[in-house]
């Protein structure tokens, strides 16, 4: 099936669902919410690509692996950590090429999954950031010390919570 | 009270056979040794030993459901026993030949329990287990070559891990200790790299070269040789140990010799289709060819620069289904030299390192074949060989 189909089809269910619905034939092209013109396809590409270790609504615990629900917004906080989400290698080397398709799962992680962890007026990603970044992918460095150190930058300047030291927060998690 | 006593001479007896005082004690023991009026033998408890790992020999997992890795001679198709392998584990055999390692992963209570990661060691000629390594953790998928690899003297395993953050973890296999996890981002399927360390394949379609892994452990990427998403490189490859090289297969049949070292130097590929004189194969829907396929599909004999894969007709990504044709393939002059074919489709195939190799072939069904490495004639047929993955002592 190609892109595109698969593409149709989603928003096809989508629509049944009434989650797309600004989507259904006839409608003008709808604004782009959150970096993402397309959200449905962004959600079927995290789930594709990214759910089977980080949980369909971005939670595993208590497995090892990054809690994404209501915390992966705070990697917003500066241009470093933001550019440390890009450079991780299983979203760098990713299988989705296109940069701008791949910069609107990150929206959909960062601000659907992250929900209320994004702070403040921070700006979704765009093609042109992803590809500016993916070319760094992080593949020669120790990850756990990379992820402790935006941590910290993140709890500094942004107000992030010491919970975010660990793969998930025990008092909030499922 | 007589045949107790008959008993315990008879236990003493076959004590003192294995010791040096045998004439000793057994002149006090004759019934042990009289003969009974009726042809009855007492039966006597011994430990069995067998020879440290032989060039003939095949090492062959039971499969996902059964435990254990049976050990065959090639040349007479007879078990010689077996190695303790748990469901989720990987073997390594040390080059020296005095120990199995067994990197697995077992909990205490059967399927629940407190989890344990470790690497088992067996003696070889006892294959009674001599010492455990724990390590912190391991991927919990069995019985995959690339996942457990050894330095060439013997000294250091390396063994995959997947948490899912992509770790190596390096135990010293001389002092028996787990020394350090190494983190290898976005990299899988280890390779050997002697007197270096070792290189996996990453996501990027680099490979990756980890120096000195027990110190410093220092990671370098090569350039890009293969495509991940479009033509992936299949995770068994195999390793020619004197001339340290790695070869690897695509699914479309592109074959691709890494020169190892501290740089690898990978050649440009070229089309196992077209070394048999066939177009090459593609990644294009519907376009049917002999692809390379199965669980295992290659296998490499050093001693006469032989590749032995697995192929079956189908189209791009069938590279799981089962091989109908052995093709052996010259790697040097790049041609496919004879075809074998198979009676039913296998899963496995390994090649003895011997100059007359032998060639080890198995199914879904656990039937295990024994071939002749140049004519494909079925040698040896054995039933429950086991349905898993295939080693032989040396080589790849």
């Amino acid at each position: 099936m190609s892109a595109r189909n698969r593409q149709y089809l989603l928003l096809a269910a989508g629509c049944l669902l009434g989650i797309a619905s600004y989507a259904s034939a006839g409608d003008p092209a709808p604004a782009p919410r959150f970096g993402m013109l397309d959200p449905a396809l962004a959600r079927s590409d995290y789930i594709e690509n990214c759910g089977g270790c980080h949980g369909v609504t971005g939670s595993t615990a208590p497995a090892a692996v990054p809690e994404l629900r209501g915390r992966v917004g705070y990697f917003l906080c500066t241009p470093e950590t933001r550019a440390y989400l890009l450079r991780l290698p299983n979203v760098a080397h990713s299988r989705i090429g296109d940069d701008q398709r791949l910069a609107e799962v990150m929206n959909y992680v960062v601000f659907v999954l992250g929900g209320a962890s994004a702070p403040p007026g921070r700006l979704p990603f765009d093609g042109a950031e992803v590809a500016r970044e993916r070319r760094h992918a992080l593949s020669a460095a120790n990850l756990t010390d990379e992820r402790a150190r935006n941590v910290r930058i993140v709890m500094r300047q942004c107000n992030g919570p010491a919970s975010l030291r660990s793969m998930y927060d025990p008092l909030h998690s499922r | 009270m007589k045949s107790y006593s008959g008993f315990r001479f008879g236990v003493v007896a076959a004590l003192a056979l294995s010791g040096p005082a045998l004439y000793g004690i057994a002149a006090f023991a004759p019934a042990a040794n009289a003969k009974d009026p009726n042809g009855l033998e007492p039966e006597e408890s011994d430990t069995a030993t067998i020879e440290a790992p032989q060039a003939g020999w095949f090492y062959v997992r039971g499969g996902w459901e059964v435990d254990g890795t049976a050990i065959y001679d090639g040349k007479s198709g007879k078990m010689k026993g077996i190695v303790a392998s748990s469901q989720l584990s990987d073997m390594a055999i040390d080059p020296a030949g005095k120990y199995y390692y067994i990197s697995e992963t077992i909990w205490s209570k059967g399927n629940r329990g407190t989890r344990q990661d470790m690497v088992s060691v067996y003696d070889s000629q006892t294959l009674k287990l001599v010492t455990e390594i724990p390590i912190p953790s391991r991927i919990l998928v069995d019985e995959r070559k690339q996942n457990f690899v050894l330095s060439a003297d013997g000294r250091w395993g390396f063994i995959y891990s997947f948490s899912p953050a992509q770790a190596v973890n390096v135990v010293d296999l001389a002092k028996r200790k787990f020394v350090k996890t190494v983190e290898l981002p976005g990299c899988a399927a280890l390779i050997p790299n002697p007197g270096v360390g070792f290189s996996a394949l990453c996501s990027d379609g680099t490979m990756a070269t980890v120096t000195d892994p027990a110190g410093k452990a220092a990671i370098t990427h090569g350039p890009a040789f293969f495509a991940a998403s479009d033509d992936p490189i299949f995770e068994n490859f195999a390793y020619d140990k004197a001339k340290n090289t790695a070869i690897f297969v695509s699914y479309t049949g592109l074959v691709y010799t890494a020169k190892m070292g501290a740089s690898p130097e990978v050649s440009a590929p070229f089309s196992l289709q077209e070394a048999a004189g066939y177009a090459p194969a593609v990644t294009k829907p519907l376009s049917v060819a002999w692809y390379p396929g199965s669980r295992q599909p290659a296998a490499y004999n050093a001693a006469s620069g032989e590749l032995f894969v697995l192929m079956h007709m189908g189209e791009y990504w069938s590279h799981k289904a089962f091989g109908d044709e052995i093709w052996v393939l010259d790697v040097a002059a790049r041609k496919v030299v004879r075809r074998l074919a198979l009676k039913e489709p296998v899963g496995h195939i390994e090649v003895t390192q011997q100059a007359e190799p032998l060639i080890f072939v198995n199914d879904e069904k656990s039937e295990g074949m024994i071939l002749d490495g140049r004519t494909g004639e079925e040698l040896h047929r054995i039933e429950t060989a086991g349905s898993g993955v295939i080693s032989v002592a040396s080589g790849s």
